[in-house]
């Protein structure tokens, strides 16, 4: 969907300027409204027609402040525009051409007044001139007149507006269809966006950071080996040399929390496995993957595993926890013309006390988010006593 | 020893560089990317070469790659591989069958100098390397596999993890050479290990010195 061209603020005048240009293209809409109505049965419009079409809702646009909602013309929606448009250019040419009688009359009365005191008068011009109390009264009049011409001209503007909205806007539904679509890209957007943020943020970590602390391991350690285990202070240098590799270890955990980079290298299971390994409740994972999933499916089961896990250490009081990943649907075979049909199947369950609700705001809804994004599910069963139970299915294509 | 170096930091590598001077051995060059080091490795010919994992241009394992290039190409010169995480398919692409002077270590192990020279020196004399905590890795996921085997199968583990041959095996058990292929390949089933990807003994033999 493109996204509705932006109108330039309107202004009256622009209104009076579209509704006037909209009064040039009557013999076009004529011809094409015609045309229009003689091939409405077809689905698409025909190529004159869609050109016209275009053209007003870039001149709506553009002069009558309308913002185009981007819908597709069909054939009927098309002659139903150019029908009314027909009358709406009619409207406009009658506008104009009141303005335009009205404007000689004003020439013509200013040219007798003004002949009648500044110039001398010719013998064929034997009427009498205009008096400066005829043009007082004709002023006020003719000032009212303009000013309804000018009405009528801004008028046909908004009609002329109206109809756009009426017959070439996006209809309620394709609307919000429209949207959900737009939603869905920038969700999806927003967090590939945040998992390249994080793979930087290691990457960053890894660079910098943890180069410098092994570094200042290695000069700590070095010293020591210099000065000898009697030296003043050695002590202090082989506590700073423990601290140094603690400081490594623990800098390394948070990397791997940032992004465990194992997922691009080998892909998720070994990345579950040391999930699996390091949960504080004793866990145990069933892999039945037989290809590798994408890039993004991996990513997404990885931080569903992690958050799951997280909880379940927090909230459950379980003794033992189950992690199932496996593979759904014509994949298994490792035929590539069928991955968009496979899907991961995921499932975390533990013994524990349940009640565990999504909540806004919460790890969970956070995660439900996610899997949608990835246009995948995401089910709780959490009854109280337990046992809890997430899963998780998401689509390879 | 000639030490060459490949290490994307350069804090780092001026660090392992002033390590090993210090300690005398000779420190021919120091790069910061795997190609630069394969490129002037014919010509220094040195005794041990340590590489880091990530590098440009990807920073994911063009150490191990460029590893597995020099044990190919160069067999004499030996191998030291320092990574931030431990890897368990690194470690056994490196430590395969038939591998030897390669060493796997945790970068961490650099800063406890002792250790990391004294990887560097069995490295140089043709010998083995794995990271103390990657055989707790590979011990981890492996232990409960091993609950699987029967009594038969262990007998048989065991008798690989001494490094013998399938037909020594048949020798000290008395079983057919078939019933010994029958054995390793239900071993290697229920150990989640494919026969043919090299998985390597002496790691094995590892696994059973730490369950003893």
């Amino acid at each position: 969907m493109t996204p509705a061209p932006t109108a330039p603020h309107s202004t009256p005048a622009r209104v009076l300027w579209g509704a006037a240009l909209g009064a040039l293209t009557w013999p076009v809409d004529l011809f094409c409204a015609v045309l229009a109505l003689l091939t409405a049965r077809r689905r698409a419009p025909l190529a004159p027609v869609r050109a016209v079409v275009t053209l007003h809702r870039g001149r709506t646009v553009r002069f009558l402040d309308w913002s185009d909602g981007g819908a597709p013309v069909t054939s009927r929606r098309a002659a139903a525009y150019l029908a009314l448009r027909v009358g709406m250019s009619s409207l406009s040419m009658l506008v104009l051409g009141l303005l335009a009688y009205g404007l000689f009359g004003v020439v013509v009365s200013l040219a007798s007044w003004l002949f009648d005191v500044r110039l001398t008068v010719d013998a064929a011009f034997q009427g009498d001139g205009l008096s400066t109390s005829d043009v007082l009264v004709l002023v006020p009049i003719g000032s009212i007149l303009l000013y309804l011409d000018l009405m009528g001209l801004f008028g046909v503007g908004l009609l002329d507006r109206w109809t756009a909205a009426r017959w070439l806007a996006p209809s309620r539904s394709e609307r919000l269809e429209a949207q959900v679509e737009e939603l869905t890209v920038s969700r999806a957007d927003l967090l590939s966006a945040l998992d390249a943020e994080r793979g930087r943020i290691e990457r960053d970590l890894h660079d910098g950071v943890q180069q410098r602390a092994v570094a200042l391991g290695l000069l700590v350690n070095r010293a020591r080996r210099l000065s000898g285990p009697e030296a003043a202070g050695s002590l202090l240098l082989e506590q700073a040399g423990r601290e140094a590799e603690q400081l490594v270890t623990d800098l390394r955990d948070v990397a791997w929390r940032v992004r465990p980079t194992t997922l691009d290298t080998h892909g998720l299971e070994p990345v579950l496995r040391q999930l699996v390994s390091h949960a504080a409740v004793p866990t145990v994972l069933d892999w039945d993957v037989p290809v590798r999933p994408p890039g993004e499916v991996e990513t997404t089961v990885y931080y569903v595993v992690a958050e799951t896990l997280t909880n379940v250490a927090k909230h459950s009081g379980a003794d033992g926890a189950r992690v199932s990943v496996s593979l759904d649907g014509p994949a298994r075979a490792g035929d590539d013309r069928e991955r968009q049909d496979a899907a991961v199947h995921v499932v975390i369950s533990d013994d524990g006390v349940g009640g565990a609700v999504v909540r806004p705001g919460h790890g969970l809804a956070g995660l439900a988010g996610r899997v949608a994004a990835a246009g995948g599910t995401l089910a709780l069963t959490s009854p109280a006593g337990g046992p809890t139970r997430v899963e998780v299915v998401l689509p390879c294509a | 020893m000639r030490v060459m170096l490949a290490e994307d930091s350069a804090l780092l590598r001026e660090g392992i560089r002033s390590l090993l001077t210090d300690e005398g051995h000779d420190v021919v060059a120091a790069y910061g990317t795997a190609d630069e080091l394969l490129s002037r490795l014919a010509a220094e010919r040195p005794d041990v070469v340590v590489v880091d994992v990530r590098m440009p241009p990807t920073h994911t394992d063009e150490g191990v790659r460029a590893a597995v290039q020099i044990r190919e190409r160069w067999p004499e010169v030996g191998i030291l591989v320092l990574s931030q995480y431990v890897e368990r398919q690194f470690a056994q692409v490196l430590l395969g069958d038939g591998a030897r002077a390669v060493g796997y270590l945790l970068k961490d192990r650099v800063m406890g100098v002792d250790d990391f020279l004294d990887a560097l020196d069995r490295v140089r004399s043709g010998g083995l390397v794995l990271d103390p905590d990657a055989v707790g890795q590979l011990f981890r996921d492996t232990t409960h596999r091993l609950e699987m085997l029967s009594e038969r199968e262990r007998e048989v583990l065991g008798l690989m993890a001494e490094g013998r041959t399938n037909a020594g095996i048949v020798r000290a058990l008395f079983i057919s050479t078939s019933a010994v292929e029958k054995h390793s390949n239900a071993i290697f089933d229920k150990l989640g290990l494919l026969a043919e990807d090299g998985y390597n003994r002496r790691v094995l033999a590892i696994l059973r010195w730490l369950e003893s």
